[in-house]
């Protein structure tokens, strides 16, 4: 398995990126040279220099220890926006799939529901409502998740629901539940985490999305979104501050991708 | 009686309509005995074996009885059918490559039903699955236990299943062509064990199959099916001296035999017919050498050719249980002329 994840290079990129992104979001306060959220008026809008790395902001602080301190703002809101629609989304798939007819019918068409918006905007509304800050966008996140995984975790149901092992479980006396939760679920949640990962970065750049419009996270806090709307003014003076944020936002998607896709090719076993 | 099987209907729906694909099935198991059911594919031999244990495709419809140990389990609820399960009758699939979970080791996936059915702690149950490993004849059950499906052959497998099945001491046994599937001297280890287990329990077994080898070797008595029918029934050794129905002379007619090779194999000539589309009369009728008017409009009758030999065909008559074509066809051409 080792072997076959370095045999790509394009998967070996995608899993430094990410590594990187973990032990910057793990040892911010050792690897940021300034206080994240200290104004320093004195040095405001400096160029990048050795004393800082990516320059500073309009109100001097210190761009590239922000955006070290805001890995771990957007791995929070990827991180969880996945690990409530994950569950969420395979139960109910899974449940769908498996019992069919009218139970099938109702979750189907609610998710159907979800899915007919799209994804942002439902979002943006739901953020919208409950007022910006972080914990609201993502909440608006998980419930315009969701529907993705109810839809793979229910159309790898289907393909196993007639499988003879699950057949022989029924045989064995094994109720419908334990059935759905040992047999079921475990054998057909593989696409759906494979999904999880690839969502990790687009979540983290819907996040940015959101905060950028002013629906997530509010000025002082280095997050990415904020950071580049914040330097939408300031754009002529000082090109870093928005290019370094835009820059990590992009190698965080990138790289949650590449290695969504190399698990893909990993477990797929037609690809073997 | 251990298993006593009445008039039992089954009928799928299929684009909106039901079609009947077994048709008024009746038979019974002594405890201790080995039942076949043979048969083409097709013919509903797997589907006796679902409706045996009412593990039944949505949108099925199931008529008559299943009674076992004096208990109708085809009027008893979902959750007691579920405690029979397993427990009092358990079943062994055809292939058993796919009939174990990957995902789960040997252990687990043998102390299922003894989770489910017994209050044994860990221990014991640990030890209970040892136990049930060796029983099977299969080596090293204590690494056994933590390796998954996939590191073993399929006649391992195929052990591993029968293990499962016996967890729990049933009654019943039920084994939808538990050979098939492998190679043939793994089918020969297969069935010396199932020969044993029969041996050693007093447990009632049916074995479902199209090979008349398996039946040979295993069973006591048997069971030709044709198109969701009961055509002829009747103790192994009898069975194979002196078959009466058309198509159990043309199945018995079409196993090779070493040694023989100049001499054509017999088959069949056609096929099946489909559920929805059967013939009216015998539905055996289209593809008998023997076929005779009356074949064709009216459905025969199980009658008695001998104590426990039992068939259904115009060929034969009920009290002398000889054959009686000729004065049959004569009357009936005589008829036809009038």
């Amino acid at each position: 398995m080792a072997r076959r994840i370095f045999r790509s290079p394009l998967t070996v990129l995608g899993l430094f990126i990410v590594l990187g992104i973990l032990i910057a979001a793990l040892f911010a306060p050792v690897i940021a040279t300034h206080s994240p959220t200290e104004v320093d008026l004195v040095s405001k809008l400096e160029a990048p220099s050795v004393e800082h790395f990516f320059g500073t902001d309009e109100v001097g602080r210190d761009i590239f220890s922000r955006i070290v301190y805001g890995t771990r703002i957007s791995l929070r809101i990827g991180l969880l926006v996945v690990l409530i629609a994950f569950p969420v989304g395979t139960i109910l798939g899974a449940i769908a799939g498996y019992m069919g007819g009218r139970i099938d019918q109702v979750i189907m068409r609610i998710t159907d529901i979800f899915l007919s918006f799209p994804g942002i905007i439902l979002a943006m509304s739901i953020a919208a409502a409950l007022g910006p800050s972080i914990e609201n966008v993502m909440l608006a996140l998980a419930a315009t998740w969701w529907p993705w995984y109810t839809r793979i975790v229910r159309s790898s149901v289907l393909s196993i629901k007639h499988a003879e092992f699950i057949e022989a479980s029924r045989a064995l006396g094994a109720n419908p539940f334990r059935i759905l939760f040992k047999e079921v679920i475990p054998n057909s949640i593989a696409p759906a985490t494979i999904q999880a990962s690839l969502d990790l970065g687009f979540v983290i750049l819907a996040a940015a999305g959101l905060s950028f419009i002013g629906l997530g996270a509010q000025p002082p806090s280095p997050e990415w979104g904020a950071m580049l709307s914040n330097s939408r003014e300031i754009l002529r003076e000082a090109w870093w501050a928005a290019t370094f944020p835009g820059i990590a936002i992009l190698l965080t998607v990138l790289g949650f991708n590449l290695l969504g896709d190399g698990l893909n090719d990993l477990l797929d076993p037609k690809q073997r | 009686m251990l298993l006593e099987v009445k008039h039992m209907s089954l009928s799928l729906k299929r684009a909106g309509k039901y079609s009947k694909i077994l048709d008024d099935i009746s038979f019974y198991i002594e405890q201790g005995e080995t039942l076949g059911i043979v048969g083409e594919s097709g013919c509903g031999k797997s589907m006796t074996a679902l409706s045996l244990m009412q593990l039944l495709p949505e949108k099925a419809r199931l008529e008559g009885d299943v009674v076992l140990q004096q208990k109708n389990i085809s009027k008893v609820s979902k959750r007691k059918l579920e405690k029979i399960r397993g427990n009092q009758m358990s079943m062994i699939f055809q292939d058993p490559l796919t009939s174990l979970n990957p995902l789960q080791t040997v252990g687990v996936q043998v102390e299922e039903s003894l989770i489910l059915h017994t209050k044994k702690n860990k221990k014991e149950r640990r030890e209970r699955v040892l136990q049930l490993l060796n029983a099977v004849g299969l080596p090293r059950a204590e690494e056994l236990i933590d390796e998954y499906p996939h590191q073993l052959s399929g006649g391992m497998r195929q052990r591993i299943m029968i293990a499962i099945a016996m967890a729990c001491e049933p009654q019943l046994l039920i084994c939808d062509e538990p050979t098939t599937a492998l190679d043939v001297t793994v089918q020969a280890q297969i069935l010396e064990l199932m020969n044993e287990i029969k041996r050693e329990t007093e447990m009632g077994i049916v074995m479902i199959t199209h090979d008349m080898g398996v039946v040979a070797e295993v069973c006591d008595r048997v069971i030709v099916m044709y198109a969701g029918k009961i055509v002829e029934e009747a103790p192994v050794i009898e069975l194979f001296g002196n078959p009466k129905h058309p198509y159990t002379q043309g199945l018995l007619a079409s196993i090779p035999k070493l040694g023989r090779r100049k001499e054509k194999l017999g088959s069949i000539p056609g096929t099946v017919p489909t559920p929805g589309s059967m013939p009216t009369g015998c539905r055996f009728a289209d593809r008998c050498p023997h076929v005779m008017e009356i074949c064709r409009s009216v459905t025969p009758e199980m009658i008695q050719i001998q104590k426990s030999h039992q068939t259904a065909c115009w060929l034969y008559d009920e009290k002398e249980g000889n054959e009686n074509a000729t004065t049959r066809s004569h009357e009936l051409e005589a008829a036809l002329h009038n």
